[in-house]
Formats: structure tokens, C-alpha cells, sequence
């Protein structure tokens, strides 16, 4: 008797009395999991604290391979961001045989954003291993685990339809997608793990003709990647010590800042014919290949258009990049 | 002066992949090794200019790219690759620099500071 008092309090700790109430009158089948509440604005991009927060919450769930009750009721607004950051944690769950489940928001514009976001329909489509990549619904969920150079033909092709009414092709953009999975696949090889997925989400609006999409690699993030052991002849080796003898003392934010603009490569990187990639992909929005580019990767946010570079309180376990193709960007007849 | 002309698009893919042949099909590596260098080799003592035409593919990575022709040029030295091979691109031209300075800069002593 005790001991389950004593166990109620623990479950209560730190939880509101609506919280309270709400866990109090749960199914019993539900005995067990941690619940873990959503903001109401679940936003990667204009609420990342809170939803950084809210993913650190499962993870650190998943690190302890408890089963999770995800509480998504008071989510009133939530961006597709979000959503492919989530199907990518709670993904892990269903790959370690680690029980995990959900409540819909209440707010029925929510709910159906995501639903037919397809997420559930992600998470339960199982990942065939001789594919490059799946997509896997309208609003276009997809994975992949490998560079699937390929890709960015489908999804451009789609994208003119919607911005220009004629298919195009941009390089540009194909350069960032073989720039996000090839470092996913990095990270993964350097870190041996064998089946790292990358994650994306496509939104087409058809009304201001643009196309917004999410690219995710979770599991390490930028930082954490340079912080980590390698070996002499890595191109990142220590790169950390050479960055601060450089230019001293450095937050993630402003690291960010030089690694988009190449300041770091030229100078820190043991093998300086490396470590292109991550400039590359700010030229692409330089030449106006694409606009609105903006990264989230461990504490540091940018918002590379508007030249905002944020520490954040709260760090992202993975690397997260947006951006939109519209109809002032550049592309080019399709010739292929 | 005599040139051999090597498309990309035509002679390797229209979708290039990434740096190196572990990491996905249609690789740097892949290219260097199966087509570029052999052409090379072949025309290393002759006149021949070789051209590599970057048209008309979905887009290129920056490591791609650097592996192709920067990795020539740790083969075979900057110099012998700057004035025997070029690029041309009318969709990218500023891939015509880039690759200019994959070459260049692809020999340079590691910690050399910029």
C-alpha cells in the first residue's frame, strides 16, 4: 500500500492538476508508461525550446527503454517540422521493440493536419531494406537510409508542378538533399551504426506556390559529431581545439555561423579538400536556389536567411533542416 | 589543340551521387576511377585537352565534385590536371570556379591556414 503511494507521488511529480487529473483517469492498460506532455505549440521552427523539450523528455524514455504515452491533447498548433522530428524518435521505439502510444489533440484542425500528414501510417509501414527510400503519404513522409541520389528528381519534378506549373529541375536543391543524407550516412559509419534513417517531409502549397520540406538526421547532431573521438586522419579531428586556437572561445550558435560560411573548413579541417558540405548548402541559398534556409542542430538554431543565430536553452539530439522551394528561386528547363 | 569530351550526363548518370563508392551508387570515386582517370592515363603524354561537361544532370554534390577532380589531382599532381582537364557548364557556371579550386587546393599541406 505503501509502496504504491509512494509510487503515485512519484508519477505526479512535477505534473499540473489538470496533468494530474488527466494521467488519474487513464485506461489502466496505459499502467506503467511514462506520460510525456506536448506543448501547445509543438513547432520546431517558431517553438523550438519547448519542442526541443518535449522530444528530449522521449528520448531520454527511450535511453531508459521505458514505454511512453505520448499526450498530444492541448497541442492547438503544430508544423510538419515537428511531426517528421517525432515519427523519427518514436520510430526508434518500434525498431527496439520498446511500447510506446498516443493521445490525439483535441483541436480537430491539429488532428487532421496530423493525420493526413500520414504519420501513423509512418510508423507502422515497415522499411524495406532494398529500398534507397519509401514514401510513404501525401504530404510526403519519406525515409531513407542510404544517398539516394535519385530522390531529388522525384520530388523536385513534383515540386515545379506545383510552384511553376511546368516540371524543372534544381540543382541547388538536389545539392542540399546529397549533402543531408550523405552526412547521415557519415555519422552513422563514423558512429557504426548500421541503419541510420534519415527523415523528410514535403509540404506543397498551392496557393502561395511554394514548396517547404524538413530534412532530419537524429541521433547526434553537428556538435556533438565534432566533439566526439576520431581518429588522426578524420577530416573533423579535433576540431574543436583548432576552432577555439583560431578564434577563441566559440557558442554553437556562432560555430553554426562559420561552418555555413566556410570560415571553419578553410582553416581547421585536417583534410581542407573536406567539410565542403555544409557551406555548399548556404550557396544554394545564396544563389537563390532556394529560400527560407534554416538549421537546428544541437543547442544552436539558424535562421540563415535572415542572418539569426540563436543558442538555444535546450539541445536537439540530431540535425534538422528546412527549407522552401518557391517561385522567384532559380531552376532550370527540365533536360534530364 | 585536340580535346576529348566527356559528359557526365551521358557517359556516367544523370543523377551523380556522393563522395565515395561506399556511400551510394554513381559515386565521385566511381566516375574518377571508371572513366576519368583511364581517359586521363590515356592522353596524359599527348596534347589532348579533356573536356567534362557537367550539363544536364539533376545537380551535384560539393564532394562529388572534389572527389572527381580534386582526387585526380592528388593522383596526379595539380599542375598536370589543371592544364590537361576543364569543365564547361552553361546550367551551373560557377561550378567552373568551384572545380578550379577542388584542383588547386587539393594538394595543399594539411593545417595550411587560408
Amino acid at each position: 500500500m505503501m509502496k504504491r503511494i509512494r509510487l503515485e507521488r512519484q508519477r505526479m511529480q512535477g505534473k499540473s492538476r489538470v496533468e494530474q487529473r488527466i494521467i488519474r483517469s487513464e485506461n489502466d492498460k496505459f499502467r506503467g508508461y511514462q506520460y510525456i506532455f506536448a506543448p501547445k505549440s509543438l513547432c520546431l521552427i517558431s517553438n523550438p525550446e519547448a519542442t526541443i523539450d518535449f522530444i528530449n523528455q522521449i528520448d531520454s524514455a527511450f535511453n531508459q527503454r521505458k514505454a511512453v504515452l505520448i499526450k498530444l491533447e492541448a497541442v492547438s498548433v503544430i508544423d510538419y517540422a515537428a511531426i517528421v522530428v517525432l515519427l523519427s524518435v518514436m520510430f526508434r521505439f518500434k525498431s527496439q521493440n520498446i511500447a510506446f502510444n498516443g493521445t490525439m489533440p483535441i483541436d480537430n484542425e491539429t488532428k487532421e493536419k496530423l493525420v493526413g500528414s500520414s504519420f501513423f501510417k509512418s510508423m507502422y509501414t515497415p522499411f524495406k531494406k532494398d529500398q534507397a527510400y519509401q514514401i510513404r503519404g501525401e504530404n510526403i513522409l519519406l525515409c531513407g537510409n542510404t544517398v539516394a541520389q535519385e530522390l531529388g528528381g522525384d520530388l523536385i519534378h513534383a515540386a515545379a508542378r506545383t510552384i511553376w506549373g511546368v516540371p524543372k529541375k534544381s540543382p541547388g536543391m538536389q545539392r542540399i538533399l546529397l549533402e543531408l543524407m550523405q552526412n547521415t550516412f557519415e555519422h552513422a559509419h563514423d558512429s557504426g551504426i548500421e541503419n541510420e534513417f534519415w527523415w523528410m517531409t514535403v509540404n506543397h502549397d498551392r496557393t502561395h506556390k511554394k514548396v517547404s520540406f524538413g530534412f532530419v538526421d537524429y541521433g547526434q547532431g553537428i556538435f556533438q559529431s565534432l566533439a566526439s573521438e576520431k581518429s588522426q586522419d578524420h577530416k573533423w579531428y579535433n576540431v574543436i581545439g583548432k576552432i577555439q586556437a583560431k578564434f577563441g572561445e566559440q557558442n554553437s550558435a556562432e560555430l553554426l555561423q562559420k561552418l555555413l560560411n566556410g570560415d571553419v573548413h578553410r582553416t581547421v579541417t585536417g583534410q581542407h579538400f573536406r567539410g565542403k558540405g555544409i557551406p555548399g548548402i548556404k550557396e544554394v541559398m545564396d544563389r537563390n536556389q532556394v529560400s527560407s534556409l534554416m538549421l537546428i542542430s544541437n543547442d544552436a538554431f539558424a535562421d540563415v536567411q535572415k542572418e539569426h543565430y540563436k543558442k538555444l536553452k535546450s539541445s536537439f539530439n540530431g540535425t534538422f533542416v528546412y527549407w522552401e522551394l518557391c517561385y522567384s528561386n532559380e531552376a532550370h528547363v527540365w533536360n534530364l | 589543340m585536340e580535346s576529348v569530351k566527356i559528359s557526365i550526363a551521358d557517359n556516367f548518370s544523370k543523377a551523380p551521387g556522393p563522395r565515395f563508392i561506399i556511400q551510394g551508387p554513381f559515386s565521385g570515386e566511381l566516375f574518377r576511377n571508371t572513366i576519368l582517370e583511364p581517359t586521363f592515363k590515356q592522353h596524359q603524354d599527348s596534347d589532348t585537352l579533356i573536356i567534362v561537361d557537367l550539363d544536364r544532370t539533376l545537380g551535384y554534390s560539393t564532394s562529388f565534385l572534389e572527389e572527381v577532380f580534386g582526387g585526380l589531382a592528388r593522383l596526379y599532381g595539380t599542375e598536370e590536371v589543371a592544364k590537361k582537364v576543364s569543365v564547361t557548364s552553361e546550367e551551373e557556371p560557377y561550378l567552373i570556379e568551384d572545380v578550379t579550386g577542388y584542383i588547386r587546393d587539393a594538394n595543399t599541406p594539411k593545417h595550411e591556414n587560408r
